[in-house]
């Protein structure tokens, strides 16, 4: 029996795994990349070993990560955690059994207590031509970035809104580059106005404040913004080449080398889906979250998208949680600080769901090639089961394992049938999590780890 | 330092330690794929590993996640033409 697995090395994961060494438990801590740190601190160990000039770029937020790097490696390497890079957990049970293959081939165990730390993924925007080359998320630019890539030539624009698209045109300042411009899809921006939520901004006054030096530096820098764009659609025939959209006055037609599109971010809740973890619809959020149980501790923005900050004091709260220790009262504190401040956030930048007004002939399931017109369909015949939509047209059933559509196609069952969310049946998700080959199923060997 | 990644057949440098998927990006090697179902060209989209829009052969085995690889001296690389 496995003490305690930790799927995810972002700063949930790895918080929770230095929590776990204080009480004497030897975690086994399981992520897909190359090394820890998740999106947010991507690459920041190798970057600051070898490539110390692009912390500059990536500013204080990025930095800010290196303690938690610093002590997370430290105690893998003395072998106080288990961890376990490149390797990708595709089974998790209800009862704790799980499946992963690595570098050192596909274990399985059954842990006795888990804590699900998959981190945030960006809502997927599916407008006509979203699957060209060419097109990508504002957060994956952003990891390029950070992983040393460079951003492939031509003008770059940005369709989106919200606090990731103002950090990444503000890294592109600094990397000597520039946006060609902004189009924020209707309903993605709203002015700010006093409300209950606008309060908020006071839980985290330095972030709100470097939100409006943002806003400033994009006005400064004269970067075109068009916003209430509709009928948003990426042109090209190989790679996006042009964008055209309505700025609500008139037709527009631009140059594009470059696309990112950015609809805020998404829990990522497939491994706790698939080990059956409890799915609660946020309504301020506009996703599902998964929520905790007796072995299953959900961590970081897999649980509620609230930050890196955030993420830190949920991991260290779910290892407490696990093994029985008191959580402190500061930490609660501090959490229900960072959901205010998020609150405020999440009402300024509310989702576009641009699924909701996709064209019939707009591709929705990037893998199986399902378009927004079949999902409509399906959904009149079907009723509000998105699970019984999946098994019908393949959407969610591709190598990607719903991870992008299944977010657009409640978006679509919501809008074709009026329902509301809470009534509309998730698509469920099922082992493997991730593709897996047929070889490294029948070479599954049985680990025990971590005391 | 420079490495040596054979994609496609050809010979090309990398850097020692990046991912596989930038270095394809910087060669200009796009698309990595065309879907299987539309035979649409796709290349990398999310970069996190969600999107499975990165899957190339490497080293002789298929689908492989091209943003989740670090590229190796001597690592034979194919895309996944249709």
């Amino acid at each position: 029996m496995t003490k305690y697995l930790i799927v995810g090395a972002g700063p949930a994961g790895m918080s929770a795994a230095l929590e776990a060494t204080k009480l004497g438990i030897t975690p086994l801590v399981v992520d897909n990349r190359p090394e820890p740190g998740g999106n947010i601190y991507a690459f920041l160990s190798s970057n600051q070993r070898k490539r110390p000039e692009r912390l500059n770029y990536f500013g204080a937020a990025y930095r800010a990560g290196l303690p938690l790097l610093d002590a997370f490696l430290k105690e893998a390497h003395s072998g106080k955690i288990d961890y376990r890079p490149f390797t990708r957990l595709w089974h998790l049970e209800p009862n704790g059994t799980y499946s992963f293959t690595g570098p050192s081939g596909t274990k399985t165990g059954k842990a006795e207590q888990i804590c699900i730390a998959t981190g945030a993924q960006e809502r997927p925007m599916p407008i006509p031509g979203w699957t060209l080359p060419g097109v990508m998320g504002v957060g994956a630019a952003q990891l390029l970035m950070k992983a040393g890539g460079d951003l492939p030539a031509g003008p770059v624009w940005i369709v989106g809104s919200g606090p990731l698209p103002l950090l990444l045109a503000e890294q592109i300042r600094l990397t000597g580059n520039k946006i060609a411009g902004f189009v924020e899809p209707e309903g993605a921006t709203k002015t700010l106005y006093p409300s209950k939520e606008a309060l908020g901004a006071l839980a985290a006054p330095k972030i709100a404040l470097k939100g409006l030096y943002y806003l400033a530096r994009r006005k400064l820098s004269g970067i075109p913004v068009y916003k209430n764009a509709r009928q948003i659609e990426i042109l090209g025939d190989n790679t996006a080449s042009g964008l055209r959209f309505n700025d609500g006055s008139q037709d527009r037609e631009v140059e594009a080398g470059l696309v990112l599109l950015h609809d805020g971010i998404v829990p990522n809740v497939n491994t706790a889906s698939a080990a059956g973890c409890e799915m609660i619809y946020d309504r301020s959020q506009n996703t599902f979250h998964a929520v905790s149980s007796d072995n299953f501790q959900i961590a970081g923005d897999a649980a509620q998208i609230l930050g890196a900050e955030a993420a830190e004091l949920t991991g260290r709260i779910a290892t407490l949680r696990a093994f029985g220790g008191p959580i402190p009262a500061k930490l609660t504190a501090q959490c229900s600080r960072h959901r205010n401040f998020r609150r405020f956030l999440d009402s300024q930048f509310p989702a576009a769901k641009l699924a909701t007004n996709a064209p019939d002939d707009a591709i929705i399931c990037r893998c199986e090639a399902v378009t927004a017109g079949q999902i409509r369909s399906a959904a009149r015949a079907l009723g509000p089961d998105a699970n019984r939509i999946k098994t019908t047209l393949r959407a969610g059933m591709g190598p990607c394992q719903g991870r992008f559509c299944g977010h657009s196609v409640l978006d679509l069952v919501h809008g074709e049938l009026r329902q509301p969310y809470s009534e509309v049946a998730p698509p469920k998700v099922r082992s493997p999590i991730l593709p897996v080959t047929f070889g490294d199923i029948a070479d599954q060997e049985t680990e025990t780890t971590g005391r | 330092m420079a490495i040596c990644v054979t994609i496609d057949g050809t010979p090309h440098t990398a850097e020692d330690g990046e991912l596989l998927a930038v270095t394809l990006i910087r060669l200009g090697l796009i698309p990595f794929r065309h879907n299987p179902v539309d035979q649409s060209p796709r290349a990398p989209f999310c970069m996190m590993g969600a999107c499975h829009e990165c899957l190339v052969a490497i080293d002789g085995i298929p689908n492989q996640q091209a943003c989740l690889t670090i590229a190796t001296d001597g690592m034979h690389v194919e895309r996944n033409f249709a």
